[in-house]
This record gives structure tokens, sequence and C-alpha cells, in this order.
């Protein structure tokens, strides 16, 4: 009683016959149970639906119309879905450990860890990636003018650039050596001096293109930062106190005395030629005669201080462990914390008049200085 | 014809041999009720994954060497105010020393700021100085206090151990699973009960005490699983009621009810011959069995309540009932044990087990329902069908005659294009559907939920992650890989990537860690934060990180690399594990392998993979293994259309639904279409069976349509309501994935129900198309 033969054909004749519900269309299998509903007694009244015919053959077309509707719509709603992609992977600057930082002109230049340079056009609200060479972590950076500049770091990388840290090249590298560059300074005559770990030095003379060794000190002690005074002295500090000046533009080389036997890891000079040296623990020492004769300054902290820098106003600030930031008067005698509102270590900072950009873990902090004066 | 005669032999054997029958039932009965007091809770953590899925291999091979993941956190949180003054010392204090005799805790990890594994160190002149954070002659003291703040800051502890704004201190210690000296399983629920007893009695003292770790979370999910109990006993009250009040006779109500708690009793029994347990998933069968049961049984007592009606005695209005009901009731329940049985093919054991005890518990009914409720019927009196039916009809008819208008063409249309409408909007919002869990802490328990409010309230003030994902660093051929310096650099430069790639919050890997120490080593200048090329130095660096941090294993020819990811929404970790593949692809090397994956959300990418995959192969599988059944039942391609075409927009809108409130599509609700219309199906099928019967006797479409619904109406709209409100009360319970099951299963059953009352009639209308017959007799005449 229930597949008969004819059916096949009913079949068959449906498949082309989809949306075009041209008169030919038999139906589908259910029709055949119609019929006989059809025959029995009392089946539905055929008079008033015979002049309804094309109203149900397009009746019947929007059946088959929703049929196929449903199954686009199946199709479209389980297709498999994506949501709205993240971003693409991109070396942003709070995710980086950035050690160094220098104005090259109008443009900001940051670097650090695993040789990425930074550069912002905006005072440092945005920082774009700039390319490099080098994969090892650079630690030191100098503008000698608005073009001119050099970046040094681990495997005593040494790149240089010339249109304003916009693009850079290796210029000199010696990874087995083991001894990193942990400061650099080019001076606007083209002298170059880029020092580092195990009493390492380099020096330039024209304007960083070429690089050779040379010596400063008698023992391996790290050396970790130079300052250089109007009148051409230069004073390098390092490891375990180690403080050396030259007063012939870097040909010789003299060990001052110390006051300190912990390691220093900057040097400031200020307003009136005073010289600032600082490092661990947050010991400061001050000294009027370059570096003749050193008093202690009360830092108010314990936190090892890593760098600093002076305001236009001639004020001074320096930050290192922990977030410190401490703020200190133009003489550089009194010093007093500020809050930075961070935790971690600040490896470099830049003055933008009252304020200062703070660099270090988790990219790169603004924290105003304020117009009074430190008491 | 054959099957007709077939059913009607059983019915022969059944009926002559009832009280035979009955008693082999009530012996089953007793049997599988003793086996299911054998039933054990068997919530095992390995059931809720993917074992077979590449990553959740990664997870089971490195599972022992880099366990550790068995944390618990108590936080102490000073009400107003930081944690500097006496009575919080006081309280801190002897909370590390409650928490230090908790049950299982291996006491060398406990640490707080009391304990003397909690040190700081610092870079002086001569090298490194260093002390315990809390000095010994510490006295609650301004100046002690002062020191304290000194020391906490020196540590290094600020966001691990310290709140970062300093409002709150935390103790954390490892349990261990089994005990060394007795080599018992630890009792989790005894050391959440425990915890929970701590935390009442510092709050007492008028601090906030936030708790969470994996103990802590198996407690309150046990608790939340134990609250189900309570469901099902409300759900069987308000049953037993709207049966009672349906039927009109506490007898027939009583023995639907005692027919839908049979299967339930054999299910249960079964489990543990077929060594299953049971877990809070698969809880829920015992429900969905209930409510089946019920729905069938009121089938069933209805088509004998007709047959009373129309003058039968007992026996044989149970014997017509069975002829009349065996057919559509035996599919309809296939059908349902099918859609089920599709789920299998979701790789995880827990889905799986649900799958099987559900299916088990399906065809059980088909033997209590068909054969062990005829057989008590038959011994029903004929006044216990009397008033009830009599007294149902009216209110039933207001309600057939105009139902019946959606079987008229041109409502029909008016109905299609209302459902197309409907459609197409759904669709739409259907593309919004998410992979895997949309809410913050652990997905079992709601976001509110105490468990997840602690996860919240840590994670703001401290800098812990609770959302990691594991990539193993497996290195091969490489003898020390920790001092290999292109190894080292290469998971550096990975870490960077990582870092750097978005929905990443932070990284913790064994080279990163050695970079810190190398600075340490060099007075902790930052400029000293690299790796050193030179073996001896980079052995430095390694050394001083113990293999209790989970970064490496004893040889360091593994190492784990920590990915601390901003949420857990599917797409977040999609992203990290592409860029994860990425890094791997572009780096492959011999000697190095990165393996995907562990942690939490190692384990949900592994899962949302797995489900994704299923999705599509499962609804294919469904909809064309009922459409199959239809076929084979009904011998036409219409009546196949008109069940399952409702069916499949009911599913569209499930997605929609699922969009719309926020609920991803994850492992417990995958399974919900399945389970939503394997169970709906049964409503088109009772109807257009019906209306087939109808229309071949010579009824028109309306009048069939109407019959139908008369006969069977009433049951298929009583019983959608029962079940939807039996799962509906799940929506209360304090498990998340429980309450998205139950008011998307609700939502289902509805729906379907409402299909097939209105949307399958409106199809049948337009396309059994009765023009078709008009046409061949003018042609004929």
């Amino acid at each position: 009683m229930r597949a008969r033969k004819p059916e096949r054909a009913d079949q068959r004749s449906r498949a082309g016959a989809r949306l075009r519900a041209a008169p030919a269309v038999q139906g589908i299998a259910g029709t055949r149970r119609f019929r006989h509903a059809e025959r029995a007694p009392g089946g539905s009244a055929d008079g008033r639906n015979l002049p309804r015919r094309s109203f149900m053959n397009r009746h019947r077309a929007l059946g088959l119309l929703f049929v196929a509707f449903v199954a686009a719509m199946l199709s479209y709603a389980f297709s498999p879905r994506r949501a709205a992609p993240l971003p693409a992977t991109e070396i942003r600057i709070e995710q980086m450990l950035t050690l160094a930082a220098a104005q090259a002109g109008e443009r900001l230049v940051a670097a650090g860890e695993r040789g990425q340079v930074f550069a912002s056009a905006d005072g440092g609200r945005h920082w774009q990636v700039v390319a490099t060479p080098v994969a090892a972590t650079l630690t030191a950076l100098s503008f000698a003018d608005h073009r001119r500049g050099v970046a040094v770091g681990h495997d005593a990388v040494i790149l240089l650039s010339s249109d304003g840290g916009v693009s850079w090249r290796e210029v000199s590298s010696a990874p087995e050596a083991g001894a990193p560059l942990l400061a650099v300074r080019l001076l606007a005559d083209g002298r170059g001096f880029a020092l580092g770990a195990y009493g390492s030095m380099m020096t330039s003379h024209d304007g960083g293109e070429s690089w050779e060794e040379a010596v400063a000190s008698a023992d391996d002690r790290h050396l970790n930062a130079i300052a250089v005074f109007t009148d051409d002295t230069l004073v390098l500090a390092g490891e375990a106190g180690l403080l050396l000046r030259s007063d012939d533009g870097g040909a010789h080389w003299e060990e001052l005395d110390s006051p300190y036997n912990g390691s220093f890891f900057g040097l400031q000079i200020l307003a009136d030629e005073v010289l600032l040296a600082y490092g661990m623990r947050g010991h400061i020492f001050r000294s009027a005669d370059r570096g003749e004769s050193w008093e202690e300054v009360d830092s108010t902290t314990e936190a090892a201080l890593f760098a600093s820098a002076m305001l236009a106003d001639g004020r001074v600030v320096l930050t290192g462990q922990g977030g410190t930031v401490l703020l200190g008067d133009a003489a550089g005698r009194v010093f007093r914390a500020v809050d930075s509102g961070g935790t971690g270590v600040h490896a470099a900072l830049l003055a933008q008049g009252d304020a200062v950009l703070l660099f270090g873990e988790g990219g790169v902090s603004r924290l105003a200085m304020g117009g009074e004066g430190a008491q | 014809m054959k099957t007709n005669r077939l059913v009607q032999a059983l019915g022969h054997v059944l009926f002559r041999q009832r009280r035979a029958f009955l008693a082999l039932f009530a012996l089953i009965t007793v049997l599988l009720g003793w086996s299911a007091t054998q039933l054990r809770v068997d919530a095992g953590f390995e059931k809720m994954i993917p074992l077979e899925h590449p990553y959740m291999k990664t997870f089971v091979d490195y599972r022992s060497t880099f366990g550790g993941a068995n944390r618990v956190l108590v936080v102490l949180r000073a009400r107003d105010g930081d944690i500097y003054n006496e009575p919080f010392f006081a309280a801190l204090k002897s909370l590390t020393d409650d928490v230090f005799f908790l049950p299982g805790v291996d006491r060398a990890t406990v640490t707080s700021l009391f304990t003397p594994n909690v040190r700081y160190i610092e870079v002086v002149e001569e090298g490194f100085a260093g002390g315990n954070v809390i000095p010994a002659d510490f006295a609650g003291t301004a100046d002690d206090l002062a020191e304290v703040r000194e020391n906490v800051l020196k540590s290094g502890r600020v966001g691990r151990l310290v709140a970062n704004d300093h409002s709150a201190a935390l103790v954390s210690a490892e349990l261990l699973e089994i005990d060394p000296n007795t080599g018992a399983q630890l009792d989790y629920l005894a050391v959440a009960a425990q915890l929970e007893t701590l935390r009442e009695r510092y709050q007492a003292q008028g601090f906030e005490v936030n708790i969470i770790g994996f103990a802590k979370a198996v407690g309150d999910i046990t608790e939340g699983a134990r609250g189900v109990l309570l469901f099902f006993a409300v759900t069987f009250v308000i049953t037993a009621l709207l049966l009672h009040l349906y039927l009109g006779s506490a007898k027939l109500a009583g023995l639907g009810l005692v027919c839908a708690l049979v299967p339930v009793v054999w299910q249960l029994g079964v489990l543990p011959l077929v060594g299953y347990g049971i877990d809070p998933m698969s809880i829920l069968v015992p429900f969905l069995i209930f409510s089946i049961g019920v729905s069938h049984a009121v089938q069933m007592i209805n088509g004998w309540k007709i047959e009373v009606h129309h003058g039968a005695d007992g026996l044989t209005a149970a014997n017509n009932a069975f002829l009349k009901l065996f057919m559509p009731g035996a599919t309809a329940l296939l059908t349902t044990a099918l859609g089920f049985l599709v789920i299998l093919f979701i790789d995880i054991a827990m889905v799986q087990e649900l799958a099987i005890t559900a299916a088990i518990g399906v065809a059980l009914i088909v033997i209590t329902n068909k054969m062990l409720l005829t057989i008590l019927l038959s011994w029903m009196p004929r006044s216990a069908a009397g008033k009830g039916g009599d007294a149902a009809k009216p209110a039933g008819e207001w309600l057939w005659q105009r139902l019946k208008r959606f079987a008229e063409p041109r409502r029909a249309v008016w109905v299609l294009a209302g459902a197309a409408v409907l459609l197409g909007v759904s669709a739409l919002q259907a593309r919004h559907l998410q992979t895997g869990d949309l809410g913050a802490g652990i997905p079992e328990l709601h976001d509110d939920s105490r468990y997840n409010l602690d996860t919240a309230a840590i994670v703001e003030s401290f800098s812990i992650g609770v959302d990691v994902l594991s990539v193993i660093a497996q290195s091969h051929g490489v003898d020390g890989a920790c001092t290999d310096f292109d190894i080292m650099d290469t998971l550096d430069r990975f870490e960077t990537h990582m870092r750097n790639t978005h929905g990443v919050q932070g990284v913790l890997s064994l080279p990163g860690m050695a970079k810190v120490i190398n600075a340490g080593w060099n007075e902790g200048s930052p400029r000293w934060r690299v790796l050193s090329r030179d073996p001896s130095v980079l052995a430095q660096s390694v050394t001083p990180i113990d293999t209790s941090t989970g970064l490496l294993n004893t040889d360091c020819s593994a190492m784990q690399i920590l990915i601390f990811t901003r949420d857990h929404q599917g797409h977040t970790i999609a992203h990290v594990i592409e860029e994860v593949k990425r890094f791997a692809a572009a780096n492959a090397s011999e000697h190095l392998e990165l393996r995907l994956a562990s942690g939490n959300v190692g384990v949900m990418a592994a899962t949302n993979e797995a489900v994704d995959a299923a999705e599509l192969k499962i609804l294919v599988l469904l909809f064309f293994a009922i459409g199959l059944l239809c076929y084979m039942e009904f011998r036409s391609h219409t009546a196949t259309l008109c069940i399952v075409l409702p069916l499949s927009i009911v599913a569209v809108l499930c997605n929609a639904l699922m969009a719309t409130l926020g609920i991803g599509l994850k492992v417990p609700t995958l399974p919900v279409i399945a389970l939503g219309v394997g169970v709906g199906v049964d409503y088109g099928i009772y109807i257009y069976e019906r209306m087939q019967h109808e229309l071949r006797r010579g009824a028109g479409l309306v009048e069939a349509y109407l019959e139908a619904l008369r006969q069977r109406g009433t049951a298929t709209m009583f019983t959608a309501l029962t079940m939807s409100i039996g799962v509906g009360t799940w929506a209360f319970s304090a498990l998340k994935f429980q309450a998205d099951m139950g008011v998307l299963l609700a939502f289902v059953f509805l729906a379907n129900m409402l299909g097939a009352v209105m949307l399958l009639p409106a199809l049948a209308s337009t396309m059994l198309a009765p023009q078709d017959r008009r046409h061949k007799h003018a042609k004929k005449a």
C-alpha cells in the first residue's frame, strides 16, 4: 500500500520543477495518499477549489520557496563562524623593557630589549617600531645632533643612524667577547666614546663610522657612565666606586679618589658645573670641582638609581628601582621622593620641559614635576 | 503491514500474560533499584576534556612533570586602609598557622609574609644581603610595621603576597592529592569545608576573606550539583500536580508518575552495570528520562481514555491504545535515542557518557511506557477516565478550533512568511554565537558566585593571572637545554612575541626569569637583563630557579612557558593559539619543539576546537538520522519535511538565543540542540501520524489536523509544558552550565512544540498540495 510504482516518476519530475511550480509538478510522495483521500466519499469540495487553481499553484511554489529558504538559512547560520579577529601581533613599547632614550631634534628615540628601537614624533605619546639589524639588547643611546646618533648594547654592538633615528646600521660588534657596551656618548665634533663591561672602551673619531678599542682603566671593573663638561673634561663612572677623568679629551685617564665602594650607575652635570654621581642603594655624591672632592647627599631612598635628567629650570630628576623617582634642586643638594605610581624599574628618562618621560618596564610614562622647587 | 502484525502479536502476548510481565517488571525494578544504590559519584577531571585532542596529549604527557596547579590561595583583606597595623598582622599570622594545618597541605610550600621562605634580598656594596620580611623580634610597633613595609618592597612580593595597593595579603599553599604518609586520597570536600570555616572566622574579626584554588572550586561545584536533588523534587511535585490537573484522576496521574520513575530507576541501576558513575552533567539525565517518560505516559493514558470514552472496557482500551500508539511512540523514542547518540561524536568522555546514559534511558522507556504502563492501564476501572476526559474536552476544543486554521492554505502562507522572517532574523543573530565560555572566572560557576567574585577580587588587586595557557618547550638531542644559548634565546623571542600578542596579559618563562637573575648578579642593573652567550654564566642565571616554579623539569629537557591571557573568551584563545602556532612554524627546529598546550586555557582551547569540529557534524547527522527515521515511518517526503523543517528552524533559533543571552557554544550547550530535537521530534511524529491516519480515511487536511489535535494535541502541549518546567528548574542551579542547559532546553522544548502545532500544519497545507489531485482529476476529465 505504501510505495507504488508511479511515484518514482513523480519524484523525478519534482527535481526539475523546483521553483518554477509549473503545472507539471506532480508533487511529493504525500500526493499519493491524497488521491486516496479524495476518492473516498465526502472528500473536500473540488468545485470550490477549481477557480483558485492559479492561487493554489502559487501557494505550492511558496511552499517550495520556503523549503529552499530554510535550507539557505540553515547553511548560512551553521556555516563556520569566525569572531572579529584581534589585531595582529606587533611589538609595542609597553611590552618591552626600554633601557635608553634620547632626543634627536623633534623626534624622541628609545631603545632596549632585543635590539628594539622605537621613535615618537609627538613628544612620547605614540611610539613606532624602528627596524634595526640586531637582536642584541641595546643599553645606551646618544645623538650628536638632530640627525647623527649611536646606539650600543650587548654583543658589543654599535649602531649608527644618520637620519635622526629613523634607520640604523651596524658599524661594529663582537658577540663572542661577552662584554656588553653599557654607555655611549657621541660628540658634535665627531668624537665618540662607548664604554662597557670589564673596563672595555671603544672610541671613534669620525662621527661613529668606525670604532677602535681603547683603554681607560687598568682594571676590569665595568664602566657604566660618562659625563662631558663644556670645557671637554671627561668623567667616567663604574663598578665598585670607579671614577676616572680625562683632561685631554680622552687620550689619557686618571683614577679619582672615590667616596664610595659601591657601584655608580650614572653621572649628571648640573648648572655651575656641579657633577652628581649616583648608583647603588640610593647613594648620591656631589662634586663641585670636577671630581676632586665629593660630598654625599641624602637621597631619602635605598633604591638603586639608574638614570637622571635635568629639567628646563635646572632642577634634576633621578630614577631607578621600584618605581623610585627623586626630584632635586638645581644645586643638587636637596632631594625628595616623587610618587611615580608604579613599582617597575625605570632605566632611562628624558626631560620634557617641566615633566619627564620615564622609560623601563611597562613602556613609557609621563610624570609632571610641577613648578615648585624642591624643598 | 508487517510491522502492524508484529505489534498485534506483541500485544496479544503482552496482555495474555500480563501478570507474568508485571511480575517480571517488578523484579527488574527491584534488582536495578538495588544496583542503583551502588552508583558512585565520578567527577573526574579527565572526563571533561577531549583526551584525543593533540593539546590534551601534551597535557597528559607533562602533567606529572609540571603539576603544581593544585594551589590554594587565601587572601586576607583589610576593610579600610592598608595592612600595616597590628591587628592585621596578628590575624595574618594566625591565618598562616591555620592554613599550615589544613589537611593535605604540603607544609613546605605554605607561603605568606610570616613564613620563613619569604625573604628579601638586596644588593649591597659587598654583594647580597637579605633577611626575613617579618623580623624575628616583630612586636607590631610602629617602627616594626615601617620596617616590614620596607622589607615587603625589597622582597619584590608586592602583587604576589601583598596586594598592589597594600590593602591585602595572602597565604598560599600547595595541596598533595595523595597523602605521602598514609597514601590516602585527599578529600577535597573536607578541605573546602575547612576553608569555609576559616573564611567565617576571619570575617567575624572584621576582615574580608577571598579563597580560590582547585580544592575550593571542587567543593563549590559539588555543593552546586547537590542542589540538583532539590530541583528533582520540585520538578516531581510540579509534574505530579499538573498531571493530576490534566488527567483529572489521582490514579491515572499516579500511574503516569510511576511509569516515568521506573525508567529513571532502571537507568540509574544500569549505570553501575556498564561501569559508569554519575557526574555533574549526567546528573541531569534522570530529569530528561523522567520528563520523556511523563510525556509518553500522557500520550498513552490519553489514548486509553479516548478508547474508554468510545465505550471500551479497561483491558480493551489498553489493548487498543497499545496498538495505536506503539508504532508512533516507539518511532518517537527511537528517534529521540538516535538524537542523543549523535552526541557521541563529541570526543569528550563526559558528553559521551551523557549520550549513552540518556539513550539507554530512552530505550528503556519503550518497555516501561508501552508495556508496563499499558498492562497497568488494563486494570484501571473505566471510571478513572470518566469525568476528567469530558471536562478537558471543551477547553481543548476551543483551542483546537483556533489552531486548526494553521492548516488552511491562506493562513498557512502567513505562518510561513512569519516563520521565514523569524528564521532570517535568527540566522543573522546566530552568526554572533561564540565558541567557548564567555564569562570571567571558572566556567562551571556563575559569574556572581562567591568563588568567581573572589577570583575577580584577587585578580584585580594582585598581579596574579587565573587564565593561563601553558606551552611546553621540549628539547631534542640537546644536553642541558637551559644553558644552550640558541634554545634559550629562541624561547626568549617566543616570550617577547607572545607578550606582544593582543589578548595576552603577561608571560612567565625560564628565559625571562633567568634574565632578571642575570641582572641580579650584576648589581640589579636592568642593562644586564639578558641571556649570556656563555654557558657557565647562563647556568648561573638558571640554577637559582627551582623546578617548583613549574618552569623547567629536573634535567631541563623540557620547559614550560606560561602565557596569561586577558580572558578566556573563545576568540581570544583562538587568536593566542594561532600566534603560538605561527611562531612555532616560523622557528621549527629539530632541537626544539613547542608543544601546545596545557593550563586551563589550553584545556579550553582543545575543548573549543573539539566543539567547533563537532557542531556541524552533529547537526548534519542528527537531521539526516531523524529525517531517515521519519521517512521510514511515513514513507513520504512531505511528512519528513513537515516534521524536520520546524525542528531545524528551532535549531537556528536556539543558536540565536544563545548569542543573545551571551551563552557560548561549549561542551554543556553543544548537546542541547541534539537533545531538544531528539525530544521535540516526538511532537511532530505523534501529530503527523494521527493526521496521516485521518487523511487516509478521507478527511480534508483541516479536519485531519483538527482530529490529530483532539487526540494528541493536549498530550503534546501538556508534555512540552511539563518538560520545559522540569528542565527549566535547572535555571536556578548554582552551576552555570546546568543553568545554561536548563534555559536552552526549556526553550527548545517549547519552540519545538509550537513548531509542531503551528508550522507543521502550515507546511502540510502548502506541500500536500490538494491541487495535485484536482489536476489529475482535470486531466482525466
